[in-house]
């Protein structure tokens, strides 16, 4: 009874997908070896950034929200596209890889930009003339701060798409999720500066399917 | 599977290592608006004004502590840029005198002055140009000396340094100081680039230190190569003379391939200078000759070297702090005793540092000599703050180094 909340959520997400699973339901689509390319363009939305320590800059940990005000991120909505490859290793399940470039501005007209590469697997629970992946990425990103900073670290996601294919090969979709993207600094000084970023990015996609 | 996962986690272990270069995130969340106004530099502060003066690139302003209140002083017309300022006072009454960049101003000696008490405007010429277009105004600096090239009978590019002007400007402008530095010792000299400072922390009224450097372009052969010269010289205060540079007091050594981005003097006298590329030289106070003393790895220009020397006389213990030539970086704190044959240097990025780790520097202005040191401090982009500096803890990278204020709250 903690969490209540939470629990109704998960019940009705669970229904929702098995919903859309009876609703939308054909015969599997894919088989072992079915490949998917996609592309991806949209926006991102910075959710929030994350302290792990407290330190003398930071009165808070946590920031919340865009644009402008004290306890925001600073950053404004962004741009993106990616690239994407999937292969089936059962009729369910594909493994696969991304790499894209993100783009926000910060209020003070500065560019943060991020090359995500990760290894993606993907669910399909519901596949055929509509396919609702849902996918998990790992990898690792090159963050760019202006024109003097930069970092590689890592990189982590959760995707849910919807994409209703126009003939066998093309379908458009839209996509949306989560990105995790800690920044894990190797000097000693920057330690305090560790810090979680989250993102929710919102795309449309074009996919090909063999 | 098995190899994937080991692939992800390699990546996962080398993406901790080459990650070097951080902070990101404490940058972003610490943005700030871009303020629509390019700072100069900071002219002075009139306590009995109460208003701080400073250059933007349409002229001349004030405002008031906190900021609210910002005023055209002097506007820039065509021809009539405002080039350098100084906040002085002449006769008991305070005055904005400046220069500007137009050519007839400049060959024939104009200063112009802005008295603060009641806005008025006028100009006097320098005493002694001989209007032949053989002198022209170079630069002036914050204290308000004036440095001027010319010609002497022998036809050699000299160079004359006026200070410590006290009447207030008449037709004729009398300086108390004079000092003449010849360049006719420098052969096959076919066009010489001048630059020189006066020491970061020096006021109007106190000795000053200053280095002038002459930039050299030597073509042999149908080879060109630059050198620089460098002269020291003591601006004081209370019994200036007119003086002439002799080769004595040029700094030699192995510096004179490389540019000054500023420089320092240390309680003792001896000279601190840090080159573009991040090199350390020193000149004994009783020397002329300037030695290397390390390399800081850090890089540097003149336009964009701050540099800020706190002395701490129990200890007989200098810090240098520093913000280099690098958007977002840290500030470089330097620490060393008189007589320094040798640095020791931190990173800063909190406390006092919070602000303008984030942007250029272009000018700083002492508000306080003792501990804590204030001071105001311009950047590029993001606007002026007020930093406030606790000796004790001047090299440690948290809260206790002291503070500052957001960008245009500045207060004094």
């Amino acid at each position: 009874m903690r969490y209540p909340v939470k629990k109704t959520a998960l019940v009705i997400i669970l229904t929702s997908l098995l919903g859309v699973g009876a609703l939308f339901g054909e015969a599997l689509q894919y088989k072992t070896g079915s490949m998917i390319f996609t592309f991806k363009g949209g926006t991102t939305l910075p959710s929030f950034i994350y302290f792990f320590k407290d330190n003398s800059l930071n009165e808070q940990r946590l920031y919340t929200g865009m644009g402008k005000g004290d306890n925001s991120t600073k950053l404004y909505p962004g741009g993106n596209f990616s690239l994407s490859f999937e292969g089936f290793t059962t009729p369910s399940i594909s493994l696969g890889g991304e790499l894209g470039y993100n783009f926000n501005y910060t209020i003070g007209e500065t560019l943060f930009s991020i090359v995500p590469l990760y290894f993606k697997i993907s669910y399909y629970p519901v596949q055929g003339k509509f396919d609702m992946p849902v996918s998990l990425g790992l990898g690792m990103s090159y963050m760019k701060y202006g024109d003097d900073k930069s970092l590689i670290t890592l990189f982590t996601n959760v995707d849910v798409g919807f994409v209703y294919y126009i003939n066998e090969n093309w379908g458009i979709g839209i996509h949306s999720g989560f990105w995790l993207i800690p920044e894990l600094n190797y000097k000693q000084a920057d330690r305090s500066s560790n810090a979680l970023l989250g993102m929710t990015p919102v795309v449309l996609s074009v996919s090909y399917r063999n | 599977m098995k190899k994937h996962l080991l692939l992800i986690s390699l990546l996962a272990i080398a993406s901790l290592f080459v990650s070097c270069d951080g902070a990101i995130m404490t940058d972003i969340v610490n943005s700030t608006e871009k303020v629509s106004k390019s700072y100069g530099s900071i002219i002075g502060v009139s306590t009995t004004q109460a208003k701080v003066y400073y250059r933007l690139s349409s002229g001349i302003y004030s405002n008031v502590t906190g900021g609210g209140s910002e005023t055209c002083l002097v506007a820039n017309k065509e021809n009539y840029l405002v080039r350098s300022s100084a906040l002085v006072t002449l006769g008991g009454n305070e005055y904005i005198m400046y220069i500007t960049n137009n050519e007839t101003e400049l060959n024939n000696g104009t200063i112009h002055f802005y008295k603060l008490s009641d806005g008025s405007a006028s100009t006097a010429l320098i005493s002694g140009f001989d209007g032949t277009n053989t002198d022209t105004i170079v630069n002036m600096y914050s204290n308000g000396a004036v440095l001027v090239q010319s010609v002497d009978a022998s036809s050699n590019v000299v160079y004359k340094l006026y200070y410590k002007l006290t009447n207030e400007p008449t037709s004729d402008l009398i300086f108390g100081g004079e000092i003449a530095i010849s360049v006719d010792s420098k052969t096959n000299v076919s066009k010489l680039y001048l630059q020189s400072g006066i020491e970061s922390n020096s006021s109007q009224t106190t000795d000053q230190k200053a280095i002038l450097a002459l930039n050299i372009k030597t073509e042999s052969n149908g080879e060109t190569t630059y050198k620089y010269a460098y002269y020291k010289i003591d601006l004081p205060f209370s019994s200036p003379t007119t003086t002439t540079l002799s080769s004595s007091d040029e700094i030699t050594g192995n510096m004179s391939k490389l540019q000054i981005a500023n420089f320092s003097v240390d309680n003792n006298g001896n000279y601190y200078a840090i080159t573009t590329g991040g090199y350390v030289y020193k000149a004994a106070a009783s020397s002329g000759t300037f030695s290397s003393i390390t390399s800081t790895g850090y890089y540097y220009e003149p336009d964009s070297a701050f540099m800020y020397r706190i002395y701490d006389s129990v200890n007989s213990k200098n810090y240098l702090i520093t913000k280099r030539s690098t958007k977002n970086s840290t500030l470089v704190v330097y620490s060393y005793d008189n007589d320094a044959s040798s640095f020791s240097s931190t990173t800063i990025r909190y406390g006092y540092a919070a602000k303008i780790a984030k942007d250029l520097v272009c000018s700083a202005y002492q508000l306080t000599s003792t501990d804590p040191f204030n001071i105001l401090v311009a950047t590029n982009e993001s606007g002026m703050v007020s930093l406030s500096i606790n000796m004790a803890y001047v090299t440690s990278d948290d809260s206790s180094n002291g503070s500052t204020t957001d960008f245009e709250k500045f207060e004094f």
